[in-house]
């Protein structure tokens, strides 16, 4: 029983307390703070490779599927925290609040993941959300960043809002808020009866809610402002954490409790990720701001990962666990490489910024051609890995021409990461261009990673299927 | 014979090496050139050991190296030669030598990255030609976009921007199409393997569909008329060294993959579709010919020149498809021709671009208008370059005369309209080549400040091995014929057993 005190969620919370005391006495060694941070993470990660005693909860999901993917969200955690120290420390924006917040976003991503109840999963989606709307307003001078915090308040409410008005609706209808007992009701739900219709009406207001959150078209307005507004540091958490925590929701929710109707959420999931996909890269095409472009192509990524989910096979299964993981990797890498660019000492915004780069920084350069050319799907990095099982289950379920649109839609996106590779290798320089003081080996492997990956792209693949092997689903 | 991996050594040696010269800024001009010319060296001496050691009496794969890569995905690492391959591997190594000699008295900024784009895009090359497992096959096809991107874009002309971004997105569109049908082509068989694909019955909606796929992939990269247009911008823009590997080698890709995936994989529809392919190679060979004649830029003339070439690649491929049924021994022929013409192609075509390479470093200029006269300056260098003119428009004893005449003779076997046309070429090309040759060599030099003077040692080594190489190809092409013969057979049996 003692056991449950070291689940990552537990050693997290409590540890974020401690953060907060120590801080309060060493204003001024905020480097131990951060280090406590940073150590209060790897105990958790250690805690989540190594439990084995998974007690049977109705509502909260500990299992070896929910600790791997704890991990991971830990381990991205980690590097994020890395390049956010570094990041505010050189622009004098540093406060340990900022990493109390984010670990309090953390558990609200793992609570998300391991719910296995309707309203747990709103406590987690809320407690995400609440840490976001203050990450997002951190920069408080910026009255952009306010202008994202206010937006992304209003609208998250909503959404949050539109949430549960649909788990209301499930739970009129099905007496439940359980996965496993609504899966159950489902079954017995004659498809001519008004539940029925009403049923349907509630999943696709947690569609449409989720869909909000995850950044996903035709509910994605919110997030190339935000991703303008905030903070670097806060954009690269956006553009992972969430997402993540998002995707696993998305499969337990439609692998467990609402597979029996699967068809008809999986045509919505998959114009959602068309669409997604579709905006995504033909907004990205006219932008200048670095970050509203990397925001459309998030869009775009989570096109895909939705677009495989929508596809209910096991191939589909296992290539948004593939996407996913690969696109937190290439996210990570991006967003990283930006942290660590800056013009008279703030953050770069614009792509013009980076005009020059190779001939000063000709190493930077060389990790900024390997992120955009993998994010763009060239081989054999490892984002053409990705895309690769995403199209080849596309094909395998015979949606040739849905296919042909997205391999198209890559073409099109792939001018937008070459026009960063162009401004960064072949434009001259305007600015004095710097990079961040102190070394760089984190980004260093975070990017090479893609490469080597991408040569051994059997390490990722066996990865995602064990996860799928993991999965606590009923057989699609 | 098989048991040193020594395909792999081709490939992953010079990459590594490149990528060695490219992160290390420290290495000075001259050791990056001894250190590409030395690996050039070695990789040449492993085609030539590769080429003693290839049983060419077999049309079996040789030198086979498979392991399995991904495991869930049936995707393997699958390295093997045939005639086919073993040629244009020769050739790629070849080319890359010339190259690391040529640009040894080069000046860039940068020289060690400049060369490693150079060993990598080789190391690329060679497992283009020598993978057999699709997917590993794209890898290689897309990876080859990259160097070339940066070598354009890095070092090449004043709109190299455009024009780089112009070539990337042309050859991704048609490739990733391409990826579609293999996926297609994998689902169906279960399997990656390109020997796999060629035992599928499709039907014959799909063998279509798969077949445009594969001819926008390949003939962007070839490239045919109509979707040639990246080609004269990308080779203007880019610096001597990078025309000459695109113009020798990378054409040569789209040529091989038509002959490895659409000659014995969509046979039917091909044969169905064959009078509008042939159109395709025909328009190119002739109105291609008369758009070179029009250019007033040199690099714009040869890169035209390169498209009517290799209008004749494609015509023998097509023709093929045409000649099967009734007249194999034609289709063979003609297979032969464009084979050859690919090999004979790459060695004018680079023996020309690096000609002009020489004359825009005297002139700075590559207008024709701007250059008058450079016999009066440089009479060895003219001799040379006439020659090699000469060779382009199908001189009779140089190995261009060969493959034309081949897949002339095939057309023959066809269709005497589709001959004549076909062998209207050796006129035009005759006729743009010899506008070079009137006006920049031999024209009058009206204000004689043309500072020109005899090329370098290194130039010249280049020019003359390679003035060596096509006569000798031109006088016995024997060694070429013996080497594709059993795999030309081969693929016609194979494409003709999965007609029948």
């Amino acid at each position: 029983m003692l056991d449950l005190l070291f689940i990552p969620e537990i050693i997290i919370s409590i540890g974020i307390m401690f953060v907060i005391l120590i801080d309060l006495f060493l204003q001024n060694y905020k480097k131990i703070s951060y280090f406590l941070v940073q150590t209060i993470l790897i105990i958790s990660a250690y805690y989540a490779s190594n439990m084995n005693y998974f007690p049977n909860y109705d509502a909260y999901e500990l299992s070896n599927f929910s600790n791997n993917i704890k991990l991971i969200l830990i381990i991205g955690s980690l590097i994020i925290f890395h390049y956010t120290f570094i990041h505010l420390s050189y622009t004098n924006k540093l406060k340990i609040e900022y990493f109390t917040i984010s670990l309090l976003g953390l558990v609200g991503t793992m609570v998300m993941i391991s719910a296995n109840s309707l309203l747990m999963l709103y406590l987690g989606i809320e407690l995400l959300s609440l840490s976001l709307y203050a990450l997002i307003g951190f920069n408080k001078k910026s009255p952009l960043s306010s202008e994202a915090a206010i937006k992304y308040y209003v609208l998250g409410a909503m959404s949050s809002g539109i949430l549960l008005f649909g788990i209301s609706i499930i739970y009129g209808f099905t007496g439940s808020i359980l996965y496993s007992d609504i899966a159950s009701k489902m079954l017995l739900i004659n498809t001519d009866s008004v539940e029925y219709i009403a049923v349907i009406f509630g999943i696709i207001f947690i569609t449409a809610s989720l869909c909000f959150k995850f950044g996903a078209a035709p509910f994605h307005m919110w997030v190339p402002d935000i991703y303008q507004g905030s903070l670097i540091s806060t954009t690269v958490l956006l553009s992972t954490l969430p997402k993540v925590a998002v995707f696993v929701v998305f499969l337990k929710l439609y692998f467990i409790p609402f597979l029996v109707i699967k068809f008809i959420w999986s045509d919505i999931l998959i114009f959602v990720g068309m669409l997604s996909i579709i905006i995504g890269s033909l907004y990205a095409l006219t932008q200048e701001n670095i970050k509203r472009l990397l925001a459309y192509s998030a869009i775009s990524n989570i096109g895909f990962i939705i677009l495989s989910i929508g596809l209910v096979t096991i191939n589909g299964l296992q290539a948004s666990l593939y996407y996913t993981v690969v696109y937190s990797l290439t996210a990570l890498a991006s967003f990283g490489v930006i942290t660590h660019i800056t013009t008279n000492s703030h953050g770069i915004e614009n792509i013009k910024d980076m005009a020059g780069l190779s001939k000063t920084h000709p190493y930077f350069a060389i990790l900024i051609l390997i992120t955009m050319l993998s994010s763009a799907g060239i081989p054999p990095l490892i984002g053409f890995h990705a895309k690769l099982i995403v199209i080849k289950s596309l094909i395998d379920s015979s949606l040739i021409i849905l296919s042909m649109i997205v391999v198209l839609m890559t073409v099109i996106s792939a001018y937008y990461y070459l026009r960063i590779i162009k401004t960064v290798y072949f434009d001259d320089r305007e600015e004095l261009i710097s990079t961040l003081p102190g070394n760089s080996i984190i980004l260093s492997i975070n990017v090479i990673s893609l490469l080597i990956l991408g040569l051994f792209p059997y390490i990722i693949y066996n990865l995602s299927k064990h996860l799928a092997s993991l999965f606590p689903s009923i057989s699609i | 014979m098989s048991s040193y991996p020594i395909l792999s050594i081709m490939i992953w040696l010079p990459i590594v090496i490149g990528l060695i010269l490219i992160s290390n800024k420290n290495i000075s001009k001259l050791s990056a050139s001894f250190i590409t010319l030395f690996t050039a060296i070695t990789i040449f001496i492993f085609s030539i050991l590769l080429f003693k050691l290839y049983d060419y009496s077999s049309s079996e794969l040789q030198f086979i190296e498979k392991y399995e890569w991904i495991e869930g995905l049936n995707i393997f690492y699958f390295l093997a030669v045939d005639g086919i391959s073993v040629s244009l591997i020769i050739l790629t190594a070849f080319i890359n030598v010339l190259i690391a000699i040529f640009a040894s008295s080069e000046d860039y900024d940068n020289k060690s990255g400049y060369l490693g784009y150079f060993l990598i895009l080789e190391g690329l090359l060679m497992g283009t030609f020598s993978a057999f497992d699709s997917i590993l096959f794209y890898i290689f096809f897309e990876s080859l976009l990259i160097p070339l991107f940066l070598i354009i874009g890095i070092w090449g002309g004043t709109n190299r921007k455009y024009a780089t971004i112009k070539f990337f997105l042309y050859t991704l569109f048609g490739s990733v199409l391409m990826l579609i049908s293999i996926l297609y082509l994998a689902k169906l068989a279960g399997s990656f393997e390109i020997k796999e694909f060629y035992s599928l019955s499709l039907t014959f909606q799909e063998e279509v569909l798969i077949l445009l796929a594969f001819l926008i992939g390949f003939g962007i990269k070839i490239p045919m008329w109509p979707v040639h247009t990246w080609l004269p911008d990308a080779h203007v823009e880019a610096p001597t060294s990078g025309s000459v590997i695109l113009a020798s080698v990378l054409l040569k890709v789209g040529g091989y993959g038509m002959i490895r995936f659409i000659l014995p994989i969509t046979t039917e529809a091909g044969i169905y579709l064959s009078d509008y392919l042939i159109y395709l190679s025909l328009v190119a060979i002739v109105y291609i010919s008369f758009v070179a004649y029009a250019q007033e830029d040199m690099k714009k003339l040869i890169a035209y020149s390169s498209v009517a070439h290799m209008g004749f690649v494609t015509l023998g491929i097509f023709l093929v498809f045409n000649l099967m049924g009734s007249n194999s021994s034609a289709a063979i022929i003609g297979l032969e021709g464009s084979i050859i013409q690919m090999i004979s192609h790459g060695l004018i075509s680079a023996a020309l671009f690096f000609c002009i390479g020489i004359i825009y470093k005297h002139s700075k200029s590559r207008l024709i208008k701007d250059n008058y006269g450079v016999a009066q300056f440089m009479p060895i260098f003219s001799f040379i370059m006439i020659f090699f003119l000469m060779a382009n428009s199908g001189l009779p004893g140089t190995s261009g005369f060969v493959g034309e005449f081949l897949v002339i003779t095939s057309a023959l076997g066809s269709n005497f309209i589709i001959a004549l046309l076909a062998a209207s070429s050796l006129i035009l090309s005759a006729s743009y080549s010899l506008k070079i040759g009137k006006n920049v060599l031999f024209g009058q030099n009206k204000d004689n400040i043309q500072s020109y003077s005899e090329c370098k040692k290194n130039e010249k080594i280049v020019l003359s091995i390679l003035i060596i190489i096509i006569l000798y190809l031109g006088i016995t092409p024997d060694i070429l014929f013996k080497l594709i013969d059993q795999t030309v057979i081969d693929i016609i049996t194979s494409a003709s057993i999965g007609y029948i």
